[in-house]
């Protein structure tokens, strides 16, 4: 996983880096949960999301606010992300188990995800990204 | 000072327009010499943003608690024109009517004896942290009842008293809710958190009025020295979050729909006429009608507590008041020596308005409304009454809280939970939390002092200090 908490005051900025979009979104997926939860998840029930959205932007803001709402509505830690990205299209199967605060208690509720400085950069070989969580 | 900011006044600065493009007014903040020392780029660019924004009135402002959010700072401020503004939910945030509100009990702190057992009763019986559920069972009709009528509903439903009607800001309901404008999602995420708490720097706090700066005022609101009171901060839980995720996606097509320029994709907005604008204001309301009826559920748990535990009377614990701090109300400010119609965005600030204002309840009308600011963890709150001064100056705005100076990540680093909870138990704060890293979060020193920001506002007179509360009990989201 390649990701990072950088500074900001009020919120949870993430930045994260990957050789390519699966592995950015993959990455994203896991820093919110972690921000979310503690603790380690079993892949043992599956949700499946799909997004839509004119940019890869729009795929990463949609896909990230849709695992926020399946965890918070479905109570489930996902641990194990799928992807199938097309242009304009996002599938996702979302792998986890559900919320238990003795096992995953000690995160931080996530509000939603900002568009506050949110741009995917294609950094020599990799792809890279600011995100930040409202918590 | 960062470099193209002017000096006002001995608490005033200003962003000049042309301090980045596009921006239509200056921005003005509050800050004594002691508060620049926290002041981040970030959080004036942001300042600078919201002066961009189509029909916005006199100045983009900023409390003294002025910090780096996302779309408007933390402690933001705008109004804007009727007929030819905008409304944005980067003005209001995702936590939408995220508020406050003080309670008195006729305790004095000898009658705590009971404290750790007070506090182990509140902790249960009012669901906090990532992933709390709700005892409440909430039908689809009781949750379009909460999103109509906000804290009437929760009273309606047995869960309080007329009186905490009367002393809550807009009453606990505004009229323009519409839930047609929350989606099925937002919908999913509130049933089961209604009457909880939250987390991050949510709370629930036991405090003793410490000091009384203006007896008049207090005894008005019914706050003496050496009272017991309850301090409750929280919002409009996963509805109102969903509320604003759902409208940013339709108002970041209105934004190229009203060819409208912005430097922020977190501040889309439409025009306050426009079915855009007017969908987001309705949806809005309603969360803002769901975090009052949700601070109205928790005063109903307190209560159920401390009558139990303490042998006091349900009505003996009173509501001074209830305050919001991130939503967006058209309200009517005179502008330039005419009455104007005007939607005010308080983000991270609060309504403070003075003597005489119809919105103020009847038996507080002759010294304003209360004020209420909550401190960070272990340090003083403190409740002041709103002015003419603010009413003249920032559209009946005030500050909200004290201003994060670290970020999570750093206050975690920096400081251990464990330690927080030791020191604040040596000075006789006891505190609650599902997990000691939520209190190394919200450690005191991550925050500004209270003391320092709630001076700026006195000193200025946007609002005037009546009493400061000290904590006793915490319990932390």
């Amino acid at each position: 996983m390649s990701f990072e908490e950088r500074d900001h005051t009020a919120d949870i900025l993430m930045h994260i880096r990957a050789a390519d979009t699966i592995g950015l979104f993959t990455d994203a997926g896991h820093a919110l949960m972690k921000t979310m939860y503690r603790g380690p998840a079993r892949p043992i029930e599956e949700v499946s999301v799909t997004i839509t959205g004119q940019s890869l932007e729009h795929l990463l803001h949609g896909f990230l606010s849709e695992l926020l709402f399946e965890s918070e509505v479905q109570n489930i830690v996902f641990c194990e992300f799928e992807f199938q990205i097309r242009e304009g299209e996002v599938r996702a199967i979302l792998r986890g188990e559900p919320f238990d605060p003795a096992i995953h208690g000690g995160g931080t509720e996530v509000k939603g995800i900002s568009w506050y400085g949110l741009s995917i950069r294609q950094e020599q070989n990799e792809y890279a990204c600011d995100v930040l969580f409202d918590v | 000072m960062i470099e193209g900011v002017v000096r006002k006044g001995e608490y005033e600065w200003e962003l000049p327009v042309g301090f980045i493009p596009g921006m239509h007014v200056p921005g003005r903040f509050f800050l004594s010499d002691e508060l620049t020392k926290t002041l981040e780029e970030g959080a004036l660019q942001q300042l600078a943003h919201v002066a961009t924004m189509p029909g916005i009135i006199h100045n983009s402002l900023a409390m003294p608690d002025i910090h780096w959010g996302y779309g408007f700072p933390i402690g933001g401020v705008a109004a804007f024109e009727y007929e030819t503004g905008v409304i944005s939910p980067g003005g209001v945030g995702f936590d939408i009517n995220c508020g406050v509100r003080l309670l008195t009990t006729p305790l004095n702190p000898s009658d705590l004896a009971q404290k750790k057992e007070i506090l182990d009763n509140l902790f249960d019986a009012v669901p906090v942290g990532v992933g709390a559920r709700s005892s409440l069972r909430l039908s689809e009709k009781q949750l379009e009842k909460m999103m109509t009528d906000g804290a009437r509903f929760a009273v309606a439903e047995g869960y309080g008293n007329s009186d905490d009607i009367t002393h809550c800001e807009e009453q606990g309901r505004m009229k323009e809710a519409d839930p047609a404008h929350v989606s099925r999602k937002a919908r999913s995420r509130g049933v089961p958190q209604s009457g909880t708490l939250g987390a991050g720097n949510h709370f629930l706090e036991i405090q003793v009025v410490e000091e009384i700066y203006d007896e008049e005022a207090a005894r008005t609101f019914g706050v003496e020295q050496g009272q017991v009171c309850m301090m409750v901060h929280c919002g409009s839980r996963g509805l109102g979050h969903q509320v604003c995720t759902d409208h940013l996606q339709v108002l970041e097509h209105a934004v190229s729909k009203y060819h409208i320029q912005l430097p922020d994709k977190q501040l889309a907005c439409a025009p306050l006429t426009s079915p855009e604008g007017k969908a987001y204001f309705g949806g809005m309301a309603a969360a803002a009608n769901y975090a009052w009826a949700n601070r109205q559920i928790i005063t109903h748990q307190i209560r159920s507590v401390l009558t139990r535990m303490s042998g006091i009377g349900y009505d003996d614990i009173r509501l001074v008041y209830d305050v919001a701090h991130n939503v967006a109300k058209i309200e009517e400010h005179e502008i330039d020596g005419k009455t104007r119609k005007v939607c005010v965005h308080r983000k991270g600030a609060t309504r403070a308005f003075g003597p005489g204002c119809p919105d103020v309840p009847a038996d507080y009308t002759h010294v304003g409304q209360p004020v209420i600011i909550p401190g960070s963890m272990g340090s003083s709150s403190y409740l002041l009454k709103g002015t003419d001064v603010a009413m003249n100056r920032t559209f009946g705005s005030t500050c909200h809280g004290a201003g994060r100076v670290l970020s999570r990540s750093q206050a975690k680093k920096k400081i251990q939970g464990k330690n927080i909870r030791e020191t604040l138990g040596r000075a006789g704060i006891m505190v609650k939390a599902p997990h000691d890293g939520a209190i190394a979060e919200e450690a005191p020193d991550a925050y500004k002092s209270s003391s320092e920001v709630v001076s700026v506002v006195h000193n200025l007179g946007l609002s005037r200090l009546v009493a400061r509360l000290e904590p006793l009990g915490v319990i932390k989201g």
